[in-house]
């Protein structure tokens, strides 16, 4: 199974939350597109990568329309925890990536987003 | 609870069992993984770590960093110490609560201290921070 790509599908989802197309369908595919994401399937570290994409990319547009998903928070503290127990870098930047992401950082988002989205 | 953001990609109660953890693993005597999570908490956004810190853990958490900056070890002592200070700057704007927790935690580590030395470090270190606070509150 390959990665999702991340920019493809919060592309997708930003054009479902902006065109209003039901709170139903952008919920249906934000949870499915994290599940795939952190399916044992997926290679590691093309997961660990994929989810520092996630919250690096996701804009402030999102914030506050993503729902919850559990996996999602329990992979994050896993990671921590084995950060904490190992030096492992790759988790302390999941760690980061997450809390800059939780609405803390929103103007350094707004900011890459719209360059992004003009470039 | 912590109220970060509006909007979260990963749940508030998330971050705040992320710096939960990071807090419970400072020990002076595990100087290694003290280091290793002292300079991971200077990255993380002052906002979030202030949040903490008015959080029930906030004082213990804030007492630990103080014993910290009195590690023989320099490394530990100059982490924990910048990590204070910028903690400092952040308590300086916060809400009667915190001074209530933090007269509740003084007066509790003055009359029962639990060992010694932490205790005087954490009640001085509480009496600086209440210097800090009390003349802000209306």
């Amino acid at each position: 199974m390959s990665s999702p790509s991340w920019k493809q599908v919060l592309s997708g989802l930003i054009a479902c939350a902006s065109k209003a197309a039901g709170e139903e369908l952008f919920r249906r595919a934000w949870d499915e597109n994290i599940r795939a994401l952190l399916a044992p399937s997926l290679e590691k570290e093309r997961r660990e990568t994929a989810v520092i994409q996630l919250f690096e990319s996701t804009p402030p547009l999102l914030q506050g329309k993503l729902p919850f998903v559990q996996e999602l928070d329990t992979y994050v503290v896993n990671k921590m925890r084995e950060s904490v127990n190992t030096d492992n870098t790759i988790g302390w930047e999941i760690m980061r990536a997450a809390m800059a992401s939780s609405g803390m950082n929103s103007g350094r988002h707004a900011l890459r987003y719209i360059c992004s989205q003009s470039a | 609870m912590l109220t970060i953001g509006v909007g979260t990609v990963i749940s508030e109660a998330t971050v705040a069992t992320m710096l939960q953890e990071l807090s419970n693993s400072l020990s002076p005597e595990e100087e290694d993984r003290a280091m290793r999570v002292l300079e991971q908490l200077r990255l993380v956004p002052r906002e979030a770590l202030a949040e903490f810190t008015r959080s029930e853990s906030g004082v213990e958490f804030l007492s630990m960093l103080l014993v910290l900056s009195g590690s023989p070890s320099d490394e530990i002592a100059d982490a924990a110490g910048r990590l204070n200070k910028i903690l400092e700057e952040e308590l300086s704007n916060s809400s009667g609560t915190l001074v209530s927790s933090l007269l509740d935690a003084l007066l509790e580590s003055v009359l029962e201290p639990k060992d010694l030395d932490p205790g005087y470090v954490m009640s001085y270190h509480l009496l600086g921070c209440l210097k800090i606070l009390i003349p802000r509150q209306p």
